[in-house]
């Protein structure tokens, strides 16, 4: 039973959420409602602007991943516990900064393009990934720790053995937030050319076009949905 | 089942570094085009443009308006999109392209004034008419640039190139005229211009109350409509467009200037006094020394110059 719903969850859902995303792109751009939005309504382009926003979220949520895991995992031994206190802290303070603020900010220094708008997705998502891995593994029970130190574990078997595993569910939860999350603020990444829905959002915002905002609101949502689906599967493989 | 989840994590990375792999050869090309969103889908916009000049970019890359500019200036594109009179086009050392095929609507700004304060004050035709006619393309885009790129003050700015012109002496004489109400629309060249007004009338013996840096078009002109303000800068394009709603872009200074004047004194009692010469319209621009060496100077140089590499 656990097995079938494991292979329905990564095929009929996703297949699913793949349809609705076809099934959007085929509706506006078969009516785009007016020549200005029939511009950039056009198959290619569409394609071009989603696998732009695609790359943009993964790259950036992986490095975010590749960063915030060890960094959380460090903060939470327990040499560096004010360290931890501190960076936990700050983290929670910095997630309040607008994500429009930090993409300027990386604008100012690091210029315009692709780059820049990774950069600025890293810094964003690092905060969630980093503060739900010390959470978590600071939530482990100390009986177990003591149990498992009486049993002769090292800290090392401590961390891959027991504190990690049973951390998982929060680490994912943290992961799952940070990639929904980038999948939204992505489309900010076109004020400073970094491509993406964006590009349909914002121009359909300049020139009055409901179908052009529709169509990238649209498309983000169901790239969101599918991400955090997929990503929930991936915990349930792993968990 | 460890080796199996892996083997998932190295798929995911591979995948992604195809992508990122895919992604990366737009850098190559030759010419790509740095423009803002509305340029990227208007009707007066690129796609159009293209089409009247016969060429097309390699690639076209959307990005906010005040980033184009930057782009163009550190060599990350050829090519971009801008307005003709921004203060950075001089101070980046980039050049306007003639579009010699008059693609462009024309935006030249007037001072608009109410008919019923004319009638008034009908000196007030010669006083704010003689500023226009010496206002050009090179002038505006110096003045927004004291503005914009040197932090000058808009109204020093607009003061001391007056005086310059001998259009106003050192010390205004006290107020006995008026009031009039002097508006503006609220970015830079607008508040010049306005300032420019507001001190011309002053010297004029005007007492002068001062509306400017309203919020846009829409404000600005139906403050004028019903007399909270008397006048202000607006562009014939602009009005033809916006104001009076026509669906068909103007592309001669002086026809639109007769064409609007004509309708907003006949339905809104407004009076368009002298336009001045420069045109704040979309421009496409190239760094100057990029320009000089490829030999390209208006739009169709470009085109040549596209299509025949």
């Amino acid at each position: 039973m656990r097995q079938r719903n494991r292979v329905l969850g990564w095929t009929v859902m996703p297949l699913f959420l793949l349809a609705c995303g076809a099934f959007t792109i085929y509706y506006f751009v078969e009516n785009p409602g007016g020549a200005m939005a029939a511009r950039l309504l056009i198959y290619p382009n569409v394609f071009k602007l989603i696998q732009q926003h695609v790359l943009l979220v993964v790259v950036s949520s992986l490095l975010a991943i590749a960063t915030a895991l060890p960094l959380g995992i460090l903060i939470s031994r327990p040499r560096f516990r004010t360290l931890g206190l501190v960076v936990e802290n700050v983290v929670n303070v910095a997630q309040t900064v607008p994500s429009l603020a930090v993409l300027a900010l990386a604008f100012t220094f690091l210029g315009w393009g692709f780059n820049t708008a990774v950069f600025a997705l890293w810094c964003y998502s690092l905060l969630p990934i980093l503060r739900n891995t010390y959470a978590g593994i600071r939530s482990v029970s100390p009986s177990i720790l003591e149990a498992a130190r009486g049993m002769g574990m090292t800290p090392g078997h401590i961390l891959g053995r027991i504190e990690l595993p049973l951390a998982t569910p929060i680490i994912m939860g943290g992961i799952r937030t940070a990639v929904v999350i980038n999948v939204g603020t992505a489309t900010l990444a076109t004020f400073i050319a970094g491509g993406g829905l964006g590009d349909l959002i914002v121009t359909g915002i300049g020139v009055r076009r409901t179908e052009l905002i529709l169509a990238g609101a649209i498309l983000s949502a169901v790239l969101a949905i599918l991400l955090d689906h997929l990503l929930s599967q991936a915990e349930a493989e792993f968990g | 089942m460890r080796k199996y989840h892996w083997l998932a994590i190295a798929l995911v990375v591979a995948l992604t570094l195809a992508l990122v792999g895919c992604g990366g050869g737009a850098a190559d090309e030759e010419w790509v085009f740095a423009t803002d969103h509305e340029f990227s889908v208007r009707p007066d916009g690129l796609p159009d443009l293209q089409n009247v000049y016969g060429f097309q970019f390699d690639d076209v890359i959307t990005m906010d308006l005040g980033v184009t500019y930057g782009a163009l200036k550190e060599g990350q594109v050829p090519a971009a999109m801008g307005f003709a009179t921004d203060g950075r086009i001089k101070a980046f050392g980039l050049v306007n392209l003639v579009d010699d095929k008059q693609f462009f609507p024309v935006y030249n700004p007037a001072p608009v004034v109410r008919a019923e304060v004319l009638g008034e004050y009908p000196e007030i035709e010669e006083i704010l008419g003689a500023i226009g006619p010496r206002l050009d393309t090179d002038t505006m885009i110096e003045l927004n640039g004291l503005v914009d790129i040197e932090g000058q003050d808009h109204k020093q700015v607009a003061k001391d190139w007056l005086l310059s012109q001998n259009l106003i002496d050192p010390e205004a004489p006290e107020g006995t005229k008026g009031p009039i109400k002097v508006g503006s629309k609220e970015f830079t060249e607008q508040l010049i211009l306005g300032a420019m007004s507001v001190f011309a009338l002053e010297n004029a013996g005007f007492t002068v109350v001062d509306q400017t840096g309203l919020q846009g078009t829409e404000v600005a002109r139906s403050a004028l409509e019903e007399g909270e303000i008397d006048t202000y800068w607006e562009y014939t394009g602009t009005a033809w467009l916006v104001a009076l709603g026509h669906e068909e872009p103007i592309t001669d200074s002086e026809e639109a200037f007769q064409k609007v004047s004509a309708e907003d004194l006949e339905k809104n009692e407004l009076v368009w006094l002298d336009y001045a010469q420069f045109d704040n319209t979309y421009t496409i621009m190239m760094r100057q020394a990029d320009a000089e060496a490829k030999g390209i100077t208006s739009i169709s140089d470009l085109a040549r110059v596209i299509n025949e590499r």
